[in-house]
């Protein structure tokens, strides 16, 4: 029996002492042992050797890098070119480095495999010209001299006087007034020439900083004013980050970066007239720490928080511009904005400012799988704190129109230079803000998502998530908001001021707002097949409360009257030599009456918060050569979206007042058929919650991945998105909006888009120009990058010239000539579309056309920008790359869009349906990287 | 059992251990990771550069291999977990000469399992390993594949290296993401081509790794979209065909069994084919092996292999 047991034992000791590949393979092991103790990569490995950073993740690796643009190596945009420039200056340094490894701190610590971090520096110094075609008075015009001024047909355009205004005897009101059916009379100036002695004194004064034509492309001294200008950019930034793994299961990350900028905007106006925006100093901090715990194999859990602060403040000439020009009645020292309608304005809003941007953001997430389940629950709060100090206009904002020195009633009479000249300005405002607003407000985000695996081929996931977002309050309750629910004391309607914690009401105006976020998807591969995949997906999702900059809602803690004419006509607000009227109340003044007679911010406190939905179909199938081929469908839609006050008046006159004609130009008849009269207009600061879209999208998609260096996609979409606030002219019935229901302004229905990258396969080691020498050198290690989009123009938001409807309507869109085809046959830049197929809409009617054309659209955009690389291998590890990028680089000129405004009858613009200009030029940078 | 059976049985087992090899010539030894589907490769040439070359050494899908299988898992459990569940199946169904070592690669290249016939333990290692840090492929494909070269040389069997990763590009220590540093610098143009760092490293790697003589496989997890990871995936698989390996992207969690068990399939089906290459080659050579029944197989690799240090 013995003797039997000792002969198996044998007898498998022979089995394996005769197997070779088991031979090898122990003697294989053994040697992985051996190597892998002296490599480091063990536990029992000697200490040194598990220091040893080949094994641990390498040694130090980085970069440092050079970019230049210079106009040198640029084309010249198109839009100089058209003016006859042949420069257009750009300078531009982009310069850093990078660098990443362990950390170590020699004789006291190595922190191979458990402590790296990385630097990153980068510093860029820019002047970039900036050019602008603008108009401007012409020089007799300057002098009050308008016998040449013309209208848009080429007519002569005369200039009324105001001071001969009077009431005509012969009026009859049963019918609409017309030149041969006046309400009243104004004598135009001798001349078509207003006398030195009426001049503005301080219109004059301001005149001076104003500057004289210096190009022709016209029409009519039209576009008469070619500016370039530098625009400056200074910026250097760091970010720096450490990461540090301790006890197996935990990971630590902590960085830290900044940036600190000044950006240099490019001069509209030479001097303190300028009304480009003001210069702006940005900084900003941002740190982040990180931490990742394996609890087990199956649940980890991640736990980080970050806090950002953005400052950013506008920087302008304030050396008492006001008193220089004899304005009255205005304390800051910055230049005056001046509105000139159609001719460049002199001043700017917002010339000082400072706004701080604080986020501070926790978020805590745990994964976990537990059979076919993965799980994840998870929530962030985000709290958001905003410093603000934005006197939008310290120095007053005056604007002028046509309508001071028209002859009253009648469109194409009048200018909005010479009403300025008279110092006559229709409307101003004035910001009185005296201290920075602190506002603040939180939002959490909380739920649960499952991944099902249901079947090998069907895999289910799906998720419920809560939004709680709090609505904004003020540091030190320093915020107000008009009421639409309370009586005003002064007429008793509704509307009044309401002051945060004051006299029983909360810190905040809205309520919190608790939303369910669902979403669910599925992916499929149909009969088993892993190389096609089809999927379906649904999500739900809110958008929590803004804070935006701005120190809106905080009326009666700061003022900001507004002063309108009571017939825009007849007279203007006031004078400017007379300055700016006083205010008619204090600051502060916490009265509910302290918003009448001004703009008043009205905020929704229904709760409602913009909510967007999609849905969606995919199918992607592998094919042949590792090429993807996908075609999806998607539809998405929104409702309660944010609008602004172009989209949302709540304050309008509805439309069927437009019958009272003239009567509306009377600001207190006007006021009275408002629903709240006591103020001129409500402001809602693009937060209102009325919008809605709908988009709808097929796309096409092929992908070339990841063989032989190549990398290609290409992309088609087409899509159609419709809604009911977008354009740059906001709508036009506010009581129906059914009517305002048009394609969304910026919908491109076709869009392709193409991107490579490939590796070339040129060079030592590779399939052509296999080299031995060192040609292969030169012709090895080349790589190019490309980019490129073509997408279809936008829809055309055609309008009429004059908006001669007593303020009732924001804008006034066309009507539509039946029988006339707005397309043309053969469309170039002469002629874009037929603008006899639109007609300019009587005075006081609205026009019958939509708000975006429904297959009118701007011409075709396309862009290609390329990128090549030549690597200069130095050593294993060292190397020397240089780039050349070209944006644009066939130099494409993409048309601007045609003119879409269409005149009267009597005035047509020359210009409709015509594009005067392109824009667009090669622009290359070059680049040389070390790395290491 | 006499004394005499005892010495005839060591004497025999010494015997079939010690298989003698071929005498080695003079030039460069370089091995090649070569498939031949069912086709046998009796009587197999090779030719360099049109030149015939020495062949020292065929071992195929029958002889010994080892397997380095290296951890990179980072992200999402459920395609994580979806992967063990392929490695460990995979692991179960190898046949007895082949036997699997398992690695980590985050926080650097470690050793979770030395290699074995206990599939169990192996397969207990894959499951148990930690599934946090940062991404570990580009830091160490180099020293794996190194380790592995040193070992084909050491011992008579195939071996190959087959990562499991789910790495994303911004995931790594080093950055290779060129992230935005100055947000106030609306003109910055250098960020238009992202992919110009991962590039840059995948094509220093792939020169690297076109001097092993062992091929490195990689199944990654989750194929993305967004020209960052697709110049990195691009760049991945560029590193592993100059090892004489390749990757598989997974687009889907239901691709990944699929996956893994091709690339285990890819990985047995090895051959791997010891050529003396001639003396005077350029840097890189084309490589043809034929032998009857069809067998004609084409590959390109650098001349110089890395040194026997």
């Amino acid at each position: 029996m013995r003797s039997r047991l000792l002969l198996l034992l044998l007898a498998s000791a022979f089995t394996r002492a005769q197997d070779p590949s088991r031979q090898a393979l122990e003697q294989a092991a053994e040697e992985f042992r051996k190597l892998t103790r002296e490599m480091g990569l063990r536990p029992d490995s000697p200490k040194r050797a598990a220091r040893s950073r080949a094994s641990a993740g390498g040694a130090w690796h980085g970069r440092l890098y050079h970019n230049l643009r210079n106009d040198i190596l640029d084309a010249v945009p198109h839009e100089i070119r058209q003016r006859g420039g042949t420069k257009n200056l750009l300078r531009r340094n982009q310069f850093g480095f990078s660098v990443s490894g362990p950390v170590v701190v020699p004789k006291l610590y190595d922190g191979a495999r458990r402590t790296f971090f990385s630097l990153n520096y980068e510093g860029v110094r820019e002047r970039i010209a900036r050019s602008s075609l603008r108009t401007v008075a012409i020089e007799p015009e300057r002098r009050g001299d308008f016998s040449l001024t013309v209208d848009q047909s080429g007519a002569p355009l005369p200039i009324y006087d105001p001071a001969t205004v009077r009431l005509n005897p012969l009026y009859n009101p049963a019918q609409p007034v017309s030149t041969a059916n006046l309400e009243y009379i104004k004598d135009p100036f001798p001349g078509n020439r207003i006398p030195d002695a009426r001049q503005d004194p301080v219109a004059r004064k301001a005149l001076a900083y104003y500057p004289l034509p210096n190009a022709n492309a016209g029409p009519f001294f039209r576009n008469n004013y070619f500016i370039v200008s530098p625009e400056t950019n200074t910026a250097d930034g760091m970010i720096a980050r450490l990461d540090h793994s301790f006890l197996e299961k935990h990971r630590l990350t902590v960085s830290w970066s900044f940036t600190n900028g000044f950006g240099g905007t490019a001069r509209l106006i030479d001097g303190p007239a300028d009304s480009a925006p003001a210069d702006r100093s940005f900084v900003n901090r941002r740190g982040a720490i990180e931490h990742v715990l394996t609890l087990s194999p199956q649940t980890v859990h991640t736990a980080s928080f970050e806090g950002q602060t953005n400052i950013s403040e506008n920087v302008s000439d304030n050396s008492g511009w006001p008193e220089r020009l004899g304005l009255r009645g205005v304390s800051s020292g910055s230049f005056p904005f001046f509105d000139l309608a159609n001719y460049i304005d002199m001043g700017r809003t917002t010339p000082v400012a400072r706004t701080a941007r604080n986020t501070f953001t926790f978020t805590d997430s745990l994964s976990h799988k537990r059979g076919r389940h993965s799980l994840r629950f998870f929530s962030q709060f985000s709290r958001l704190q905003v410093n603000t100090f934005i006197p939008a206009t310290p120095a007053g904002a005056y604007f002028f129109t046509w309508r001071y020195t028209s002859l009253p009633g009648i469109v194409n009479t009048g200018l909005a230079f010479a009403s300025f000249l008279l110092g006559g300005p229709e409307n101003a405002d004035i910001a009185l803000v005296p201290s920075p607003s602190y506002f603040r407000n939180w939002t959490w985000t909380g739920g649960a998502q499952d991944v099902w695996e249901l079947r090998p081929n069907l895999t289910l996931s799906f998720g419920l998530s809560f939004l709680a977002a709090s609505p904004r309050f003020e540091r030190y309750d320093r915020q107000s908001i008009v009421d639409l629910r309370v009586p005003n004391p002064e007429n008793g309607r509704p509307g009044a001021l309401i002051f945060a914690a004051r006299d029983g009401y909360g810190r905040a105006f809205q309520p919190l707002a608790v939303k369910p976020q669902p979403g669910l998807s599925l992916a499929w591969n149909p009969r088993g097949n892993r190389r096609s995949v089809l999927r379906l997906s649904y999500g739900m999702s809110y958008q929590a409360y803004p804070i935006y900059n701005g120190q809106w809602g905080t009326r009666g803690f700061t003022g900001h009257p507004y002063f309108y004419s009571s017939n825009p006509f007849l007279e203007p607000a006031f004078l400017l030599r007379d300055g700016m009227p006083p205010p008619p109340r204090p600051v502060p003044d916490l009265a509910p009456d302290a918003a009448n007679d001004t703009n008043a911010n009205v905020l929704d406190n229904s709760g409602r918060l913009p909510r967007y939905q999609s849905a969606g179909i995919s199918y992607e199938r592998q094919v042949r050569g590792g090429i993807v081929l996908t075609a999806a469908l998607g539809v998405s839609w929104g409702r309660d979206v944010f609008i602004g006050n172009n989209a949302f008046r709540l304050n309008a006159v509805h439309p069927d007042y437009l019958a009272l004609r003239e009567q509306l130009n009377d600001l207190a008849w006007n006021r009275a058929l408002r629903p709240y009269p006591q103020f001129y207009e409500i402001d809602v600061f693009s937060q209102w919650p009325d919008g809605r879209y709908r988009r709808e999208a097929l796309s096409l998609r092929a992908e070339k991945r990841t063989g032989q260096g190549l990398s290609l996609n290409l992309s088609y979409e087409y899509s159609r998105q419709f809604d009911d606030y977008s354009g740059p002219y906001g709508r036009q019935d506010q009581f129906n909006r059914k009517n305002e229901w048009a394609l969304t302004a910026w919908n491109n229905p076709h869009r392709l888009s193409f991107s490579c990258m490939y590796e070339l396969p040129l060079g030592t080691g590779k399939p052509l120009l296999n080299y031995p020498d060192w040609r292969g050198y030169l012709a090895g290690n080349w790589s190019i990058s490309a980019i490129s989009t073509v997408a279809s123009g936008e829809p055309l938001a055609l309008r009429a010239q004059f908006n001669n409807t007593g303020g009732v309507l924001q804008t006034v869109r066309i009507n539509a000539v039946p029988g006339v085809d707005p397309r043309v046959k053969k469309r170039s830049p002469e002629l874009w579309f037929n603008p006899e197929a639109f007609s300019h809409p009587p005075d006081f009617s609205m026009g019958a056309g939509p708000r975006t054309h429904p297959f009118l659209r701007g011409p075709l955009s396309q862009n290609h920008d390329l990128s090549v690389a030549k690597r200069f291998p130095i050593d294993r590890e060292r190397s020397i790359e240089f780039t050349a990028s070209g944006f644009n680089w066939i130099n494409h000129a993409n048309w601007t869009d045609p003119d879409v405004v269409i005149g009267p009858p009597g005035a047509p613009n020359v210009n409709a349906g015509r594009i005067i200009g392109s824009r667009g030029n090669r622009v290359v940078q070059l680049g040389l990287r070390f790395s290491f | 059992m006499t004394r005499r059976h005892w010495l005839l049985l060591l004497a025999l087992a010494r015997a079939r251990a010690a298989k003698p090899r071929p005498a080695a010539g003079r030039g460069v030894l370089r091995r090649i990771a070569a498939w031949f589907g069912d086709a046998h490769p009796d009587g197999l040439k090779a030719v360099v550069d049109g030149r015939e070359a020495a062949i020292d050494r065929v071992l195929g899908p029958k002889d010994g291999l080892l397997l380095l299988l290296v951890l990179d898992l980072t992200e999402d459990i459920a395609r994580i977990d979806a992967a063990r569940q392929a490695a460990a199946a995979a692991i179960e169904s190898l046949p007895d000469h082949v036997w699997t070592g398992v690695l980590s690669a985050t926080d650097g290249l470690r050793v979770l399992q030395d290699p074995g016939p206990d599939r169990a333990a192996a397969i207990a290692a894959i499951q148990s390993a930690q599934v946090t840090g940062r991404a570990g492929l580009l830091e160490t494909i180099e020293p794996a594949a190194r380790l592995a070269v040193a070992l084909a040389r050491k011992a008579p069997v195939r071996v190959a290296v087959l990562y499991l990763t789910d790495s994303e590009i911004s995931n790594y220590r080093e950055d290779f993401t060129n992230p935005v540093i100055n947000y106030s610098d609306t003109r910055d143009l250098s960020r238009r081509f992202p992919d110009a760092l991962i590039r840059e490293k995948s094509a220093r790697l792939a020169a690297t790794l076109a001097r092993s003589d062992a091929p490195v496989f990689a199944v990654h997890l989750a194929f993305r979209r967004d020209r960052l990871n697709e110049a990195y995936q691009t760049g991945l698989q560029q590193i592993l065909e100059a090892s004489g390996g390749r990757a598989w992207f997974c687009n889907h969690l239901t691709e990944i069994p699929d996956a893994v068990h091709a690339a285990f399939q890819r990985i047995l089906s090895m051959y791997s084919i010891d050529i003396r290459l001639p003396d005077g080659l350029p840097k890189s050579v084309s490589v043809q092996l034929s032998a009857n029944g069809g067998v004609d197989y084409r590959t390109r690799l650098a001349a110089e292999g890395w040194s026997r240090e």
